[in-house]
């Protein structure tokens, strides 16, 4: 009996030498990426970084919100009225979020820089894989220093928690960036690659560092830089621009980087947060008087009335009327902010038809299919174009050239040569090419780099509402958003923007 | 046909064994001549037993030469060997040791006068009468220094939280740790509910290092020793209770009149020039409009049903029980049903060899709905508080009313998703345990101890299109399921030590326990018929991927103790334990858990020992550390996550990636509680009156934090120890038996714990540290109204102070996107911005005083119980008020308005400034409770056979004392204790009257 009773006890001391791991079925441990199937989850995972991690999202509706409200194209609603009238506070939650978003991403592609060289994989792969979280590492600080300016440079996925560093010089910022795409460049593919279609090519790569130069004004980059694009030889105008934004034609000649999103996202649920895809769609409609949308999204009327009406990106763009629930038809004001005899109702603002929803007109409550594949644009090839434009106008003034490759965008949407319309100094030329790119890439985010480079920041925002009597209390030193404010409670060596 | 064979063979045994037995009778009285009812009177050996009657009369069969013995609660039992004769009348002494109760402790039990430790154990019959929804419930104002609260008030099927001297955890968890007849209970076990109140003998609550540490890394929140029935007296016994009541609903607020609102809405509209909204025949047919609440609520009602049979023989014990509980609480629709069946049972197989065991089961289905906080529609509550009486509740036709077609407006009607909705959960418990033991000789035995722990739990929602949320997608569709096991094993070693004197008793032991917890979850919708319910997850159009989980805890321990015991008059003990877990980080596996204590029995000293005043005096001191071992799962490791990292390659369906989870920290450990008690016990008066008095200051270090972390570095937190909170606290106990003779009594207990609460260390020396709590109120312009401060306690509120109500005309500089009739806060700092910083503190949500009272009348056989329960010195942060009251509320006729200037109550709608937190909304809460009244009635033995025939009617939450405006001062939507205080769409109170029977066989 004595027996018995010593080996229980021994049983149970004995079994307190065994080892105490846990068991990490569920969220097995990130410490080694080995076989490849390893590393593409980890690129994957990279990648899910650009919509970042919550709803509405790094590429999703908050790069709007930031890039577009803040301009002379969209007005704010809601919550985002403080980016339309420019009284934001320091704890803004989408840029807030967005901040949080972009370096979340970053330091998923870091972990995969720093790891994938242990990977038991091809070399060449290895090469390949780590182009790819570089070229997420530069996309991610040149959208950090066109939002915030000077930001935190982190260049490891391993860092001291308790160090306090100071924002980073924009020269050290921008060279990392260059650094990293000069790395990366070499290791990229001309062509989609077959196993993970979507990640960046060399077209990508060349197009992020010609974003960078255009920022920075180095022409000649510039320049050189779209060249090099086009000499890739697989890039070119859709010949019909609605075309670009049809639901599921985010692979195509005039594409060469955009944020690819599912129509049946991971884990959709009711009122849930949908990984993998973006709800842009349904903010382009709204609630009262349209189909069951959010309605965020409206379009100015000032840029509205500015096209040319045979321009096909304002034919085929826009949703110029529409029949709402009850059967009258909407539209929007007059340029003088008058009524609009045409329609039972008219509206302040426009929508824009470039994220289309599916089931939108078809009265289906459009609550129930909320996330949609819609083509989240980075760079295509129009911009090139214009780019490339506005570098040699840059250089040497107007020329053949210049007026060439403008004329490459103007006449898809069916407008005439820009010549034909006038005739162009340097300067007149360079507002003509600022205002294409205002048509052309309406509601996909460039338009506030543009203001300030053009530098009319303040000038063309504080004319843009419609109605006379808006003050819009925009400043100079708006063109940058606010470091967050918890960002600096926790390191009191992060200095602020100015404005905030 | 069993009855008739039981009553001839009892009739054989009766006319075989009649010869050589006699009927003994007799009176029982006390010291002072005045006879005992209810003295329990058994012939040793026998399954024989009577009890006295009222006038202390008994009659008993007995033989010559056997011994009778009587036993009273509360006097000492006496024996009494019968001779010849047929009469014997006999006096009980009162038992001073009365109070020597013997309590509860980790692997054992011990007399309380031989404890150093502070401990307080509440016996079945002085728990809280009446409804109680779970286990906490029972000790409700019993115990000084243990809070109870309910997180969702009186939602059938919900349990209450315990709190045993205050908060020391910022990272949420405060609850103690429930040791059932010996088992540590994990926390992913739903204990409060699964167990039947009815089962459950005594709840001992172990407060100070003394008592705690033999738990180690799991004890620093207190301990919460529970222990279930076991037949006692050498007969076989049944008991039968059953109760029934009603459940009234104490109504948190009034709606305002349809009419006057929207007359007040198209004054408004007149005043700016503007159409009318409403038609006067409009108006006329909206009339009063909908009390939303009345809609959605109705009378409670609960029964309660309790059987069990125990039986001793010579070498066993055996008793079983079971259970049957109803409660449909007065939210329409909330419903818990709970089956229990229960057994113990032990035996000695010779001198040296035994064993023990229990098996619980318990099974109980809830129709649940959501009470917690936010704006979601899911949120029954938000709902019922907050939407429009304009429109009708049902039309003419029956089918339920829509907001009216001329008003814009995101409101819907919320009776559907109460009365149309399915919300089952299901659930199933087994607790059981086996225990075999070995006696070497008197003082050593060793002892192993078995227990496996099975919870499975299913939930099933349907919301089918009649509901708002089901009808976007076409009928909504939730299942999940839950299973967590537990498994214990434990062995320990008792060795008793007397050197003349001096009595020493060992223990030496070591326990493993592993916890395993598997869940999945899937959503389909979009059904081709609400046929289904849940029942057919295939029938719908989309099923989202199917989310699983699992988590593992691994403990093993080992302990120690030593009660040294000189001529009962000097106390020692000491413990130790060790424990390992798996949660710890690589670089701190294994934790020690000392503690100390010294007592002195001061009455048992000469001097005090003939004393007539001081019947006992002892003081004692402990000092020990104890742990929260709370961690969540893996967080040393460095994880990866997947939900969000899906992504579309090739713009069509997603793949799952990973992406970190957390930045791994490997120092990772306990949060550690350093706890310095001094108390002393005097009993008064052949211990009448006893006092008890504690004083505690604990620390607690190394709190595991959530910290945030500077974004760039690619997460938002990092989990880590560090900071330190300090708790400093009174406790004082008196109980008293005020009046005692022969027909009254009053016996009373007083007990009262003031706790001091303060923030002693925060990451990185901060003064400071904001909880980002942004869950909706104030919108994203000031997120949070939680701050941790320094020397200030946690759960401080910090919001505005509010200055005024911005009239029309006017703009504010400091607060430019003010609209009128929105407040304007105290620019505190006076620099010319209302930001941040401007926040001030505005209280505690954890009440610095707590109370309790019970007073017990006894008049013959009617005794009338009286129980007040309170807290004071803390604040609520009444979030429904701070939403609702401009918006449909009777205060909203009140409400600024262009025409209605001269108001202290914001406009409508301007939550996103007005409701941020600030004073006018966050107020004291101070109250006390008359919690509990119950009437008894106990019928003579003799008048129908029965014994112990109670019958009693209760009222339970009868008047709030308080100047708090909200639904209950008590109710607070959250536990976390970093984060108390919140009165939001809590299940509202209701009052309670209810009639009960016991009868005993």
């Amino acid at each position: 009996m004595k027996k018995i009773i010593i080996l229980l006890i021994g049983i149970v001391v004995v079994s307190c030498t065994k080892s105490l791991e846990e068991d990490l079925l569920t969220n097995p441990s990130l410490n080694g990426l080995k076989s490849e199937d390893d590393v593409k989850a980890a690129l994957t995972g990279a990648y899910a970084g650009l919509l970042g991690s919550s709803n509405p999202g790094y590429y999703g509706r908050n790069y709007l919100y930031l890039r577009e409200v803040p301009t002379d194209n969209l007005l704010g609603t809601g919550a985002r009225k403080d980016f339309d009238n420019f009284t934001l506070g320091t704890s803004n939650t989408i840029v807030v979020n967005t901040y949080n978003d972009i370096y979340a991403m970053i330091l998923k592609a870091n972990l995969l820089i720093d790891n994938v060289d242990k990977a038991e994989i091809d070399k060449d792969l290895i090469k390949w894989y780590k182009a790819q979280a570089q070229f997420l590492v530069a996309l991610g600080y040149s959208d950090l220093t066109s939002l915030f300016g000077p930001v935190v440079l982190i260049t490891s996925s391993v860092n001291d928690i308790e160090d306090k560093p100071s924002r980073s010089s924009l020269e050290d910022v921008e060279q990392h960036i260059l650094t990293l795409l000069e790395e990366a460049i070499p290791n990229l593919e001309k062509e989609e690659s077959e196993d993970l279609p979507g990640a960046a090519t060399l077209g990508a790569g060349y197009a992020l560092k010609m974003k960078l130069h255009l920022k920075r004004k180095e022409w000649e980059k510039v320049d050189k830089t779209a060249d090099l694009i086009m000499q890739l030889g697989r890039y070119s105008l859709l010949p019909n621009v609605e075309d670009l934004y049809a639901i599921g034609n985010s692979f195509n000649e005039e594409i060469i980087f955009s944020v690819k999103t599912t129509g049946d996202p991971f884990g959709k649920s009711l009122n849930a947060l949908a990984a993998g895809s973006t709800d842009i769609a349904q903010h382009q409609y709204d609630g009262q008087n349209d189909y069951w949308g959010f309605g965020t999204f409206r379009g100015e009327l000032k840029v509205y009335y500015s096209y040319d009406p045979s321009d096909e990106r304002f034919i085929k763009l826009f949703r110029h009327s529409f029949i709402d629930r009850k059967g009258k038809t909407v539209g929007p004001k007059t340029l003088d902010n008058k009524n609009n005899p045409e329609v039972n109702k008219s509206l302040p603002y426009i929508y824009s038809e470039k994220y289309p929803h599916p089931l939108a007109g078809t009265e289906t409550d459009l609550r129930t299919d909320i996330y949609h594949g819609s083509t989240l644009f980075v760079f295509r090839y129009a911009e090139v174009l214009l780019a490339k434009a506005e570098a040699l106008n840059e250089i040497n003034g107007p020329s053949a050239e210049v007026y060439n490759l403008i004329n490459e965008v103007r006449n898809r949407a069916n407008l005439p040569n820009l010549e034909t319309t006038g005739s162009f100094d340097q300067a007149s030329l360079r507002d003509a090419i600022f205002q294409e790119r205002q048509w052309e890439f309406f509601m996909e985010g460039y338009r506030r780099d543009d203001l300030i480079r053009q530098g009319t920041f303040v000038e063309k925002i504080k004319d843009s509402h419609l109605k006379s009597s808006d003050v819009i209390n925009v400043q100079e030193c708006h063109q940058l958003f606010p470091i967050p404010e918890i960002e600096r409670s926790l390191n009191t060596n992060i200095t602020q923007n100015e404005c905030y | 046909m069993k009855i008739k064979l039981t009553i001839y063979l009892v009739f054989c045994l009766g006319t075989l064994v009649s010869w050589s037995q006699s009927t003994i009778s007799g009176t029982v009285s006390d010291e002072a001549g005045d006879p005992l009812p209810g003295v329990n009177i058994t012939v040793k050996g026998k399954n024989t037993g009577a009890s006295s009657d009222y006038d202390g009369n008994y009659n008993i069969t007995a033989k010559q030469g056997e011994v009778l013995e009587y036993s009273f609660l509360g006097f000492v039992s006496q024996s009494v060997t019968i001779g010849n004769q047929t009469t014997i009348n006999i006096s009980l002494k009162e038992d001073l040791a009365k109070l020597d109760e013997v309590v509860v402790i980790g692997y054992g039990t011990a007399k309380k006068s031989d404890l150093t430790g502070s401990v307080k154990s509440i016996t079945s019959d002085k728990f809280v009468e009446g409804n109680q929804n779970s286990v906490q419930g029972l000790i409700r104002g019993k115990v000084a220094g243990a809070r109870v609260t309910s997180s969702s008030g009186a939602e059938p099927g919900a349990a209450a939280t315990i709190q045993i001297r205050g908060a020391n955890s910022i990272s949420g968890n405060n609850n103690p740790l429930y040791v059932v007849d010996g088992v540590p209970v994990p926390d992913s076990f739903s204990l409060g509910t699964d167990m039947n109140p009815n089962d459950i003998a005594s709840i001992d609550i172990l407060k100070d290092a003394s008592a705690t540490a033999i738990y180690g890394s799991r004890a620093a929140n207190g301990l919460v020793m529970i222990t279930t029935k076991r037949a006692k007296e050498e007969k076989t016994r049944v008991t039968f209770s059953a109760a029934s009541g009603i459940q009234v609903l104490v109504k948190p607020i009034e709606y305002a009149s349809g009419s006057v609102m929207a007359t007040i809405d198209n004054q408004i509209q007149e005043e700016l020039g503007n159409e009318p909204i409403y038609s006067e025949e409009q108006i006329a047919e909206i009339g009063d409009g909908t009390d939303w609440i009345d809609e959605g609520t109705r009378t409670g009602m609960f029964t309660d049903y309790a059987v069990g049979l125990y039986s001793r023989g010579e070498s066993s014990t055996f008793n079983v029980n079971m259970g049957y509980y109803k409660n449909e609480g007065v939210i329409k629709n909330s419903e818990f049903n709970r089956l229990t069946l229960s057994t113990n049972y032990s035996k000695d197989f010779n001198d040296k060899f035994f064993m023990d065991g229990s098996i619980r089961i318990s099974h109980s289905m809830t129709n649940t709905f959501s009470f917690s906080e936010g704006n979601g529609r899911e949120n029954v509550m938000n709902r019922l508080l907050n939407t429009s009486p304009l429109f009708p509740a049902y039309n003419d036709d029956g089918s339920y009313g829509v907001p009216l077609d001329n008003v814009a407006t995101f409101d819907e009607n919320p009776l559907p998703a109460i009365l149309e909705s399915t919300n089952d959960l299901r659930r199933t418990s087994v607790y059981s345990t086996v225990g075999l033991g070995y006696k070497f000789n008197k003082n050593l035995d060793v002892k192993v101890n078995s227990a496996f722990l099975l919870q499975d739990s299913f939930s099933g929602t349907y919301l089918p299109r009649i509901v708002p949320a089901g009808g976007l997608v076409g009928g909504y569709a939730e299942v999940s399921h839950k299973d967590v096991r537990d498994v214990l094993l434990e062995a320990f070693l008792n060795y008793n030590l007397d050197i003349k004197k001096n009595n020493t008793k060992f223990l030496l032991g070591a326990s493993m326990q592993n916890n395993f917890n598997d869940q999945y979850r899937t959503i389909a919708k979009g059904f081709n018929s609400d046929a289904y319910l849940y029942h057919n997850l295939g029938a719908a159009n989309i099923i989202d991927p199917l989310n699983s989980n699992y988590v593992t805890t691994k403990r093993q321990s080992a302990f120690f103790r030593m009660n040294n015991n000189y001529d009962s008059r000097y106390l020692l003990t000491a413990t130790v334990r060790l424990d390992a877990s798996s949660r710890f980080g690589a670089n701190n596996k294994t934790g020690v858990f000392p503690s100390v204590a010294f007592g002195w029995n001061a009455s048992n000293e000469d001097f005090l020992k003939d004393s007539n005043v001081i019947s006992r005096l002892k003081i004692r001191g402990s000092y020990g550390l104890t742990g929260n071992d709370r961690i969540p799962a893996g967080r040393s490791n460095a994880l990866s996550e997947t939900t969000w990292s899906t992504y579309a390659w090739g713009g069509e369906s997603g793949s799952v990636g990973f992406s970190p989870l957390n930045i791994p920290n490997p120092d990772l450990k306990w949060e550690t509680t350093k706890q310095f008690n001094i108390g002393f016990e005097l009993g008064l008066i052949k211990n009448r009156v006893n006092i008890e008095f504690d004083y505690y200051d604990k620390t607690t270090d190394d709190l595991l934090f959530e910290r945030d972390i500077s974004r760039y570095l690619g997460k938002e937190t990092f989990l880590q120890n560090i900071g330190s909170v300090k708790n400093t606290g009174l406790e004082f106990n008196i109980d008293a038996r005020v009046i005692r003779t022969n027909k009254f009594r009053w016996n009373l207990n007083y007990n009262v714990a003031y706790n001091e609460n303060e923030v002693l260390e925060l990451p990185e020396g901060a003064e400071s540290l904001a909880l980002d709590d942004n869950i909706g109120v104030g919108g994203s312009n000031y997120p949070g109204y939680h701050k941790l401060q320094v020397g200030k306690p946690i759960s401080s509120f910090y919001g505005f102070e509010v200055d005024r109500i911005l009239q029309a005309g006017e703009s504010s500089a400091m607060q430019p996107d003010l609209i009128p009739g929105e407040y304007t806060f105290k620019d505190q700092n006076g620099d010319g911005k209302i930001n941040d910083e401007d926040r001030v503190s505005l209280g505690s949500g954890l009440p610095k005083v707590t109370m309790g009272l019970t007073n017990t009348f006894r008049y013959n056989n009617f005794s009338l119980d009286m129980t007040f329960t309170g807290a004071f010195d803390y604040v609520l942060f009444n979030v429904n008020k701070a939403k609702n009251e401009s918006r449909w509320w009777k205060s909203a006729e009140n409400r600024w308005t262009p025409i209605n200037t001269d108001t202290d109550i914001p406009k409508q709608n301007g939550w996103a400034n007005s409701s941020v937190s600030n004073d006018r909304f966050i107020n004291k809460a101070s109250f006390v409770r008359f919690q509990n009244i119950t009437l008894s009635y106990k019928l003579p033995n003799s008048v129908i056979g029965l014994n112990n025939f109670r019958i009693s009617i209760s009222g339970e939450n009868l008047h709030v004392f308080t100047d708090y405006d909200g639904f209950d001062p008590e109710l607070s939507s959250r536990n976390n204790p970093t984060k108390a205080g919140l009165d939001w769409n809590i299940y509202p109170q209701n009052r309670v009257f209810s009639l009960k029977i016991n009868a005993e066989f």
